[in-house]
């Protein structure tokens, strides 16, 4: 056989045992399962619930973590499948967590505001936590858009906050390279809040994050024969569609002001955002604070996480760079071996 | 899973009829010069004859192989390699049979002179098996499909046509690698710039808006139609029932109008269920639809307009893409003559585009068009959703506006119960510094279901 007819063969031979493979793992799925972590739901207002997820034995440290993630998109994420999970990897590390699910906003939650969600909810699951626990402080873990909200729930009650971690969280919304930040300032949002009836759908929105980078769907299709070749991609590959599918609408009222003040006006930086009547000042922070930011993030571009560090007035704070993009840093496999044990190792130290 | 394995028989039967037509005429080849020189007819008999048994039984196998669905994939890599090595060694036989015999009898090159050269006649018979793999990345992708979530399978599917479609086109584009033919003239003769839009919509998901002064003359023509029936006839109509009834035979004639089938549909549906409640309704609202659908029409315009400008902008953006990534090839080719294959070659189309495609997507007059066409679109929307609470006021349904109502009243009392507990914690706390029992301890976590309260701690 000539070089030419090896490499063909061997091509062909290549493919068909990958079709073969993946027609095998494709015919064995029954059901994408995601966020299988045991949890209890302990307290619930309207649309938002507060998980308690379960562990066995006593935790390590004695501040339990409040996990907030964004409103765009689904807190899922965090606990994605069993090896790529934040939420088990933290409990697994001697961390007692809970986490807030906002929720699917219908359109009887048009107005409801970003008052609502962060003197509300955020809040009243913050002072339950305190309740339970009979303790007075707790750790607090923002996730992007929860991160923010994070920064500013800390800065108004600085004294409910023992710790706050942000993970991939814009504060300075003047970025010319994210073109999420670029978009949103030219973006009529009173337009597309009230023409969508007060409810933004989260099509709406993924088509924005789609358009981010145009062809990273079509790379991902193109994978797949090899990725369903190996069942553990597959079912990743299966999860990670359906994550991105479930994409909750937006309250109108909130993803407005959030537009506005954060995107538009950059108020929270400038010390000029002010919520429920007071003003939200950064400086106020002054617990321990870590951020961490993905260093290939094309949603939350590292530029606008990172003066998060010098707006806090915190003596104890660090940043933390970890390799990867805006979802790649939770789900990937560096997530837990790196990011997870370095996030409970931080908050165990500062556990007294 | 029977279609994929009928479609490996399939595969293998179109495999053994390319080998016996083959096989045919080679012997047939060599039938007139051997009529003198019976060893030389023989020995390319025997050759045939012994090629042919091992292919009955490599194909009795893959057959039995097949009606085991589970057995047949399990086996097919194998049985690839074991039809391979079949063909390449009776190939090699062959080659030499004719090496040895050929010349000296004075034969003439048969018809299939691939068969006569070993690379080929396997490549010759590759082609079957490439057929099968085909097949079964199709059958894949259904199998995908099934178990997507219903909003990414128009991604999906969108990707899958586009790579067939690119596909199409493999031929000439290796053929201009080869030759390292890579400016944009030359590539749109074989490549055209309605097949690279095409790919671009695919890609992208766009909605091609296609020939705007035509559609834009076919849009004003409908509007004027159905204002002009509005204003004609706004007076004599009895009932919204027997006003769409009306206009749905007009506008039905009119081409495929899934809006308005829908909406024919739901009347036909509520007109007899409530036929009582149509006789009560309020009329005279059909000027101010008439007005919203003249803004509609300008709205609509304008927003087919801007789609087209946004669409133009990434056309042109990417149009250097495909001559990057042949000259990018051809230059490979040059120095190692290794040609892609289609998914190397793909995958670097697609990574050029979308480099180019970031540069439009990052400038400012997109940004501020994109912007435009969002809002554009989403004021139709109200528009439409007004249009459709004019069309039914009055009935007994919750109209959007009332639901809108309702949702600030909610919002507004949440807001008032916040503010109330915040209340009852400050003077709580109060009371605690003050050294006096406290009154109503955590009324607000406790458990309130069924007291009218929403938020509940949950045992």
């Amino acid at each position: 056989m000539s070089n030419t007819n090896a490499k063909l063969s061997d091509q062909i031979l290549e493919n068909v045992n990958t079709v073969s493979d993946a027609l095998r793992n494709i015919s064995g799925v029954k059901d994408v399962d995601i966020a299988t972590a045991p949890r209890k739901t302990v307290w619930e207002d309207g649309k938002v619930k507060l998980y308690h997820f379960e562990r066995e034995g006593k935790a390590e440290a004695k501040t339990p973590a409040l996990v907030s993630y964004a409103l765009v998109n689904r807190w899922e994420m965090m606990d994605l499948q069993p090896d790529r999970s934040l939420i088990r990897k933290l409990v697994s590390e001697g961390i007692d967590v809970y986490l807030i699910d906002w929720g699917y906003p219908t359109k009887i939650d048009r107005y409801k505001t970003m008052e609502d969600y962060i003197l509300g909810n955020m809040n009243d699951c913050v002072d339950f936590i305190c309740e339970e626990h009979g303790i007075s402080k707790v750790n607090l873990l923002g996730v992007c858009q929860g991160g923010t909200f994070s920064l500013i729930y800390s800065s108004l009650f600085p004294e409910k906050i023992k710790n706050l971690v942000t993970l991939v969280t814009p504060v300075d919304f003047d970025n010319k390279e994210g073109l999420l930040f670029k978009w949103a300032k030219d973006m009529d949002v009173d337009a597309i809040v009230d023409g969508f009836g007060g409810i933004v759908p989260g099509d709406f929105l993924n088509t924005g994050f789609d358009l981010l980078k145009p062809m990273n769907k079509t790379r991902k299709y193109m994978a797949l024969p090899e990725t369903m070749a190996d069942q553990g991609r597959l079912m990743n590959f299966l999860r990670m569609e359906h994550w991105v599918a479930d994409s909750p609408a937006q309250a109108g009222e909130t993803y407005r002001r959030f537009i506005k003040d954060m995107y538009q006006h950059n108020k929270l930086i400038q010390g000029k955002f002010e919520l429920g009547g007071r003003k939200v000042e950064l400086k106020n922070i002054k617990m321990p604070i870590l951020t961490i930011y993905a260093k290939e993030d094309h949603i939350v571009p590292p530029e606008t996480t990172t003066p998060i560090n010098d707006l806090v007035s915190s003596k104890d704070k660090e940043l933390m760079e970890f390799p990867g993009g805006h979802i790649g840093v939770f789900v990937g496999s560096r997530s837990q071996k790196l990011l997870t044990p370095a996030i409970a190792t931080w908050l165990k130290e500062r556990d007294n | 899973m029977s279609n994929q394995f009928d479609t490996i028989i399939e595969g293998q039967k179109k495999a053994m009829e390319f080998w016996s037509s083959l096989s045919e005429q080679m012997t047939k080849a060599f039938t007139p010069q051997t009529q003198a020189n019976g060893k030389a007819k023989d020995d390319a008999q025997d050759l045939f004859t012994e090629w042919f048994k091992k292919q009955q039984e490599f194909f009795e196998q893959a057959v039995k192989a097949g009606q085991d669905p589970q057995k047949a994939l399990e086996q097919a890599p194998e049985k690839m390699r074991a039809w391979m090595e079949l063909q390449t060694e009776y190939a090699q036989k062959w080659a030499k049979f004719y090496q040895d015999n050929a010349e000296k009898m004075g034969l003439k090159l048969p018809e299939y002179k691939g068969a006569f050269n070993p690379a080929g006649f396997f490549e010759e018979g590759m082609k079957n098996w490439k057929e099968w793999m085909n097949k079964g990345n199709k059958w894949m992708s259904e199998q995908v499909y099934d178990k997507m979530p219903y909003s990414m399978r128009p991604h999906f599917t969108n990707f899958v046509e586009s790579y067939d479609y690119l596909q199409r086109y493999w031929e000439p584009l290796q053929r201009l690698i080869q030759n390292g033919m890579y400016t944009k003239e030359m590539i749109d003769k074989y490549f055209s710039p309605d097949a690279y839009q095409k790919v671009v919509n695919q890609m992208m998901g766009f909605r091609p808006v296609g020939n705007t002064s035509e559609l834009i003359e076919n849009v004003n023509q409908w509007f004027e139609t159905y204002l002009s029936y509005t204003n004609k006839e706004a007076g004599d109509w009895s009932s919204v029932s027997d006003t769409w009834k009306e206009k749905m035979r007009e506008y039905m004639s009119k081409g495929n109008l899934p809006f308005f089938e829908m909406a024919t549909d739901f009347n036909n549906r509520m007109r007899d269920q409530l036929a009582p409640f149509y006789n009560i309704m309020a009329q005279g609202r059909q000027t101010e639809s008439a007005k919203l659908m003249r803004d509609i029409q300008f709205a609509y315009i304008s927003f087919v307009l801007k789609s087209a400008e946004l669409q133009t902008k990434v056309y042109e953006a990417g149009q250097f893409a495909m001559p990057d990534t042949i000259r990018d090839f051809f230059k490979k080719y040059k120095d190692s003559k290794d040609m892609p294959d289609f998914q190397a070659f793909f995958q670097h189309y697609v990574n050029t585009l979308e480099d180019t495609l970031l540069e439009v997507l990052h400038s400012e007059e997109y940004s501020k068009l994109q912007s435009e066409v969002a809002s554009t679109g989403t004021t139709i929307k109200s528009m439409t959703d007004k249009i459709m609470e004019l069309t039914y006021a009055d009935l007994p349904f919750l109209t959007k506006s009332d639901g809108d109502d309702i949702a600030k009243e909610s919002n507004a009392l949440r807001q008032k119960m916040r503010k109330l507990e915040q209340k009852v914690a400050e003077l709580e706390k109060a009371l605690l510094l003050a050294g006096k029992p406290m009154v109503a301890k955590t009324a607000e976590v406790t458990e309130t279901k069924g007291k009218g309260a929403s938020k509940k701690k949950v045992n």
